[in-house]
């Protein structure tokens, strides 16, 4: 298995606080991987540290096989980055912004910038101060400017952020077309997940600094995908009458007014006539197919129980 | 390295400091063109000058040079040094195919290279063209040092490195206070202690000061950068 990222019991704390603990992530070369996790888990920390912005306080980071040291500067060449937000020189151009990318990168074609912001729909703005671009158009440059010299791994952190629909869908098209025809490897971070979805092929959960779970979509898709929601507002003697009468075990309760009833024996008509019977009032009773969404909710216990 | 040096100042629009400096030269020509020739330098009681009133020219066109260069070098220092660290294009920076110490010396370097020539060039050009309205006008003292005098120039020149590396201090301040400001306010102690006297001896006059002032400043900022590769980029 070809690896493009790999790292090995990663951790960084900073006073006292472990950002990232034990971490082992596993991005394989043209994958696109998600990186999803709540505020504060450690996704930026995890690709300052994949950058050498910051330095591990323990683990190893491997970059194409090759180990990253402090000193590393030369594996830059084959990988593009935004880490948090893109920086620009503001009172330059976007044209200007990225030419200077392309002297940094010692890359030289004659037609990349051209061709990158007319990609990213900035073709009419590339003689603009960046200062006066919105947020969209900012986030759009920074990704022109990270595919610009062909990178092989891109490392983005939340790429939709600021962008319309349009937007969001086009940089999800843009990814896909990127690392289906150019095999480029794509590690992104993102809070939309449904964005996510679409397009990743690997999934890897993070929560307090501790890699969940690495999974493939393939594999989620398999799993737990149908599930029973009641809308209720006693869930309390809904989950009692589950447990006591149907001898369920497989619900989790959400938001202190649903339950989801991951039991592949029950129905709807089942579940309805035992807690019709037992006196509990319904909202609503429905069967539903899960998402990434609530996968994600479960793996980070933000569905109660 | 130069390629590098190059690109800073692409970067950050050298042209306002080509300006800047053409407005402090155009400032200071006003300033020492009124003492020379519009009766500054006159004593308004007695109607004479001064004694080697031209070595006094000289030490204040240095002086009063060195005191404006060296705020003007820390806010330089500033923009392609510590601003990048706040605005965090720093951090675009260090994910280049670039060595971290390669671009914090070009960006030193670029610095001190252009502060360097404005300071001589402001120098040479105060003193040029002093002496040559002194064959139209009449100057209120003799304007007796000469343009072809070799260790004039070198003595200039030598000044000239010294303030601009001395400056270093003031960024290397900023730099340790993750700040701009306090990067000023250590230029404006560089100045207080460059141009303090102790009695009537000058400490600028003394020839090992600026020189221990070059080695603490160059020292410093080494120290400071020495491990950049291996640490954390800062946040400021």
């Amino acid at each position: 298995m070809d690896l493009t990222i790999q790292t090995n019991d990663l951790t960084k704390t900073i006073k006292g606080k472990e950002l990232v603990s034990g971490l082992n992530l596993h991005v394989k070369k043209g994958e696109i991987y998600g990186f999803l996790g709540p505020n504060g888990a450690g996704k930026t920390t995890t690709m300052k540290l994949l950058t050498n912005l910051w330095k591990p306080d323990f683990g190893t980071v491997e970059l194409f096989g090759e180990p990253l040291r402090p000193d590393s500067c030369d594996v830059f060449k084959r990988m593009a980055s935004i880490i948090e937000f893109p920086v620009f020189y503001d009172r330059l151009s976007g044209k200007k912004n990225l030419e200077l990318h392309c002297e940094y990168m010692g890359y030289y074609s004659p037609d990349a910038v051209k061709n990158a912001l007319e990609l990213l729909g900035l073709g009419s703005a590339a003689a603009q101060m960046v200062k006066k671009y919105s947020l969209g158009m900012k986030q759009r440059l920074g990704l022109a400017r990270a595919i610009l010299t062909k990178p092989e791994l891109l490392i983005l952190d939340e790429p939709a952020n600021g962008l319309d629909p349009a937007g969001i869908k086009q940089v999800r098209d843009l990814l896909k077309m990127l690392s289906r025809e150019y095999g480029m490897t794509v590690l992104m971070s993102s809070h939309i997940l449904s964005e996510v979805e679409p397009i990743a092929d690997t999934i890897g959960f993070i929560d307090h600094g501790k890699m969940i779970q690495e999974i493939s979509m393939a594999d989620i898709k398999k799993q737990n995908l149908n599930y029973i929601e009641i809308g209720t507002s006693e869930v309390k003697k809904a989950a009692y009458l589950l447990t006591e009468k149907l001898h369920t075990e497989n619900f989790k309760i959400f938001d202190g007014e649903k339950i989801r009833v991951y039991e592949d024996a029950s129905t709807v008509a089942e579940l309805t006539r035992t807690l019709t019977e037992g006196g509990v009032p319904l909202d609503y009773i429905v069967q539903n197919t899960e998402s990434l969404e609530d996968y994600f909710l479960k793996m980070t216990g933000t569905g109660e129980r | 390295m130069w390629k590098l040096i190059k690109l800073e100042y692409e970067k950050n629009n050298t042209l306002k400091y080509v300006m800047k400096t053409g407005i402090i030269l155009a400032l200071f020509l006003l300033f020492f063109f009124s003492f020379t020739f519009l009766g500054i330098a006159v004593d308004a009681d007695t109607g004479t000058v001064e004694p080697d009133m031209v070595g006094r020219l000289v030490m204040l066109v240095t002086a009063c040079v060195d005191l404006v260069y060296i705020i003007y070098s820390a806010s330089m220092y500033n923009s392609f040094i510590i601003e990048p660290y706040q605005n965090k294009s720093m951090n675009l920076m260090f994910t280049y195919p670039v060595s971290r110490k390669k671009l914090i010396f070009s960006k030193i370097a670029a610095v001190w290279m252009f502060m360097l020539v404005n300071l001589i060039f402001t120098r040479a050009v105060i003193f040029v063209v002093l002496k040559l309205c002194g064959n139209f006008l009449t100057p209120d003292f003799l304007l007796n040092y000469s343009l072809t005098d070799g260790s004039f120039w070198l003595s200039q020149i030598i000044s000239s490195v010294e303030t601009v590396t001395i400056s270093l201090l003031a960024v290397w301040g900023g730099l340790v206070r993750k700040s701009k400001s306090a990067s000023v306010v250590f230029s404006i102690l560089l100045i207080v202690i460059m141009q303090g006297a102790v009695g009537e001896v000058s400490l600028r006059s003394q020839g090992w000061l600026p020189v221990l002032l070059m080695i603490l400043a160059v020292v410093s900022i080494t120290l400071y950068f020495m491990d950049v590769e291996k640490k954390d980029v800062p946040d400021f």
